[in-house]
């Protein structure tokens, strides 16, 4: 079981991940964009954080930055709508994204990134 | 000769003068003379010749005095002897008389004397006959006839030496008479010899003064006619301009003086027309230099002219077009009626793409003789070019301001307008990938709760239920919407395509073997490909993608009536190469793919607009208008370029060309990996 911080100004696309992640049998909390999802981080102890990268206010690349920052053993994974920002996927991993997703990804996308991720903090 | 007898002139004058000088003492002498015979004739009118006159009378007297001596002494009446005796003194009185008279007309006193004398003792022996005569009388009356004989004895010898006496008067009278008479004789044949003499001087006058004339005249001729002729000769010679011919000089004279005038005149008009030849001559140099720099700098204007990148015209003012830039008819292909025709029946020809509103607001300024600039139109070159160009003029006037046409410049902007429409698609695209990333990215938010929440409830849904199959199509729907999105973001992004060398004819081949299995039985595909086109360094999926965009227009421009899509594949050299949207053309060798249909064709207007995005001529929903823009997009990335043919109702041909790689394909990949790396 992992404590998952999920940031997403969508209500559904949150709600959706926050199904899913707890359908997998995680801790999930939830934040709607950067600047409460930092917050956030900084009051309780997670394994994961998935972000969002377009955001208001606070965007998914400061996000990671952010966090990163305060704790580089965080494992991040980027999620984005793709678009005009699609280098930014590229980008994430530069800055210190464990994963990156292109929405929309399925249950078995998803599970197989955390796996990812998660199995290299094993390995570690 | 002195100075004062230089002038011809004076000479003559001085000549005539003698002349005259001489005339006139001539003639004062000769009146003298003439006075002086005029005096000794009149002296001998008036003194001479009554002298002899008066001579004859005395002699005539005398004479008489002696017969009547005779006649007293033979009367014997005393009385009638009286009147005889007092007749004889009356003679005698008269001979006193003329005595007198002839000693006033200054006869010489010897000779008047003498005759006195002689009158003298003729009265006295008068007297003593008378006496004589008395007593003889007296004694005839007496009677004393013995006196008598003695008494006329007497008488005789008187009365013989009376006669005597009277002899002498007449002779002494007649000595007096022939003094005179020589005396007239030698005045009146020295008087005539003088005439003789005068009137040979006269003669002599009158030759001198003739030969004098003649010499003068021939003089004047030799001094003045010969030389007024010679001057005349030489200045009529200066007058025509031939060979100068010298003018006689010297002499001293006026005509001289006027020789040395006209010869100074004419060295002085010498002088002049040398002056004025040198002067002549350096206009004329200053006008050569002049020339010359007009025609160096007509010579560097046309020069300029002619490799300007601008071409330059000017029309008259009846806007005939009087000169156009050589280049402009090399570039257009020397379009028939453009020098010497119109301007406006030129812009309204048929190769003349403008439209209408703007050509006659065009037409209108120039007709108003307003300057222009920037004026656009496009003209179809003999070839089939579309050529853009540019003009700016600006009318001329004449210094008395009469307009006098139209000087300007026509600038070719094709590749300007190439630019602006490549730009401008450029553009659209970015626009397009904005706005296609945004569409993508909003539509990725709302597919993934969809996905996911389907998912999950599709796991959480019992196996049996119809429920899943349900979820199932919204899972697959999801999944065919992410695909979209990524195709659109695909093209927007207008990644950089993989590159790999391919054979371009298996590319084609299997592209259209793909096409043939989804096309309608209705549409015939037919294909000639050269195997042996080249390899083609690029992406095999967008190629396919291309290629499949081209083939389905083609489809749809057929539509449902049968017809015939053509697909040809073929090599072609640079030169031979061309298009309308696409990269440089630096290659040597492209591949030539065309897609040709039999279908619906386009009109001119929307062939222009058939690479912007989102243009599309299908009916709504059947198209989404960027099949073609990609296409251009993809080819360019290639390296190469897209053309489209359409004739309305004929059909439409697509022209794809490729680059083909050159030298060994190994070499182009770590060239391109090279390339790659550094970008």
């Amino acid at each position: 079981m992992v404590a998952v911080l999920v940031i997403e100004d969508d209500d559904a696309v949150r709600f959706s991940l926050l199904s899913a992640l707890e359908s997998m049998g995680h801790t999930v909390e939830t934040a709607v964009n950067g600047v409460e999802g930092v917050e956030k981080c900084a009051a309780g102890t997670f394994d994961l954080v998935i972000t969002d990268l377009i955001m208001p206010q606070k965007d998914g690349v400061e996000t990671i930055l952010e966090l990163k920052l305060n704790n580089p053993d965080l494992k991040i994974v980027a999620i984005s709508g793709g678009g005009r920002n699609v280098d930014i996927m590229e980008t994430t991993y530069e800055l210190g994204a464990d994963c990156a997703l292109t929405k929309p990804f399925s249950i078995k996308d998803l599970s197989d990134c955390l796996f990812r991720v998660l199995s290299d903090t094993v390995v570690r | 000769m002195s100075k004062a007898f230089s002038s011809i002139r004076q000479r003559v004058l001085f000549a005539f003068f003698l002349l005259a000088f001489v005339g006139v003492v001539s003639s004062l002498w000769n009146i003298y003379l003439m006075a002086q015979y005029e005096q000794r004739l009149t002296q001998l009118s008036g003194e001479s010749i009554p002298v002899l006159v008066a001579a004859y009378e005395m002699a005539r007297q005398g004479e008489a005095i002696s017969k009547g001596a005779s006649g007293v002494v033979l009367t014997r009446d005393r009385w009638t002897r009286q009147a005889f005796v007092n007749r004889i003194n009356d003679q005698f009185n008269w001979l006193d008389s003329q005595l007198v008279t002839l000693a006033e007309k200054g006869i010489e006193q010897e000779r008047l004397d003498h005759v006195q004398q002689n009158k003298r003792a003729l009265q006295v022996s008068f007297g003593d006959l008378t006496k004589a005569v008395e007593r003889r009388h007296d004694a005839d009356v007496a009677g004393l006839s013995a006196q008598k004989p003695e008494l006329a004895a007497e008488v005789d010898r008187l009365l013989l030496l009376h006669k005597y006496h009277a002899d002498r008067l007449t002779y002494s009278v007649a000595g007096l008479a022939n003094a005179r008479k020589g005396e007239i004789e030698s005045s009146v044949s020295g008087i005539l010899k003088q005439i003789k003499v005068e009137s040979w001087l006269l003669n002599i006058y009158a030759l001198a003064a003739i030969i004098f004339a003649i010499l003068v005249a021939v003089y004047l001729d030799s001094r003045v006619g010969s030389r007024v002729v010679a001057i005349q000769r030489a200045m009529r010679a200066v007058a025509d301009g031939s060979a100068k011919e010298e003018i006689p000089r010297g002499g001293g004279d006026e005509i001289a003086d006027m020789a040395d005038a006209l010869g100074t005149f004419v060295d002085k008009l010498g002088e002049r027309e040398e002056r004025l030849q040198v002067l002549v001559d350096e206009r004329t140099s200053e006008l050569g230099t002049a020339k010359n720099h007009l025609e160096i700098n007509e010579r560097r204007l046309r020069n300029l002219f002619e490799v300007a990148s601008d071409w330059f015209w000017e029309v008259d003012a009846a806007y005939a077009i009087t000169y156009m830039s050589p280049q402009f008819f090399e570039a257009v292909g020397n379009p028939p009626n453009v020098l010497h025709r119109s301007l406006f029946e030129r812009m309204a020809a048929d190769d003349v793409i403008v439209e209408a509103d703007v050509l006659e607001d065009h037409l209108q300024t120039l007709r108003d003789r307003l300057a222009f600039s920037r004026f656009e139109f496009a003209v179809r070159t003999t070839d089939g070019h579309t050529m853009h160009l540019q003009s700016s003029g600006i009318p001329v006037f004449d210094e008395k301001g009469r307009f006098d046409g139209y000087q300007g410049a026509l600038t070719d902007i094709t590749e300007y307008k190439q630019a602006e429409i490549e730009m401008r698609h450029a553009q659209k695209m970015q626009a397009l990938g904005n706005l296609a990333g945004g569409v993508a990215h909003s539509f990725n938010n709302i597919f993934q709760p969809i996905l996911i929440l389907s998912e999950l409830t599709l796991n959480e849904t019992p196996e049996a239920s119809p429920v899943r199959e349900r979820l199932q199509i919204a899972i697959d729907a999801c999944r065919r919407g992410k695909a979209l999105g990524d195709r659109i973001l695909l093209y927007s992004r207008q990644d950089e395509p993989e590159r790999k060398p391919l054979d371009i004819h298996g590319v084609v081949r299997e592209t259209m073997a793909l096409f043939r299995s989804s096309a309608p039985t209705s549409i015939r595909l037919a294909e000639n490909l050269d195997p042996d086109a080249g390899k083609v360094v690029g992406d095999a999926a967008q190629l396919e993608a291309l290629l499949l965009n081209l083939a389905t227009n083609s489809m749809d421009a057929i539509g449902d009536r049968a017809g015939e899509i053509q697909v040809n594949l073929s090599r072609e050299n640079r030169a031979s190469v061309e298009y309308d949207m696409g990269a440089d053309i630096v290659h040597d060798d492209y591949a030539k793919i065309s897609v040709s249909d039999d279908g619906c064709g386009m009109l001119p207007e929307i062939v222009e607009r058939i690479f912007d995005p989102f243009f599309t001529t299908k009916g709504l929903g059947k198209g989404t208008g960027l099949g073609l823009s990609m296409a251009s997009g993809i080819v360019t990335m290639h390296g190469g370029g897209i053309k489209v043919t359409s004739i309305k109702d004929q059909g439409t041909t697509f022209d794809v060309y490729l680059p083909i790689a050159q030298g060994a394909v190994t070499d182009m990949e770590n060239h391109l990996k090279i390339d790659c790396e550094g970008a």
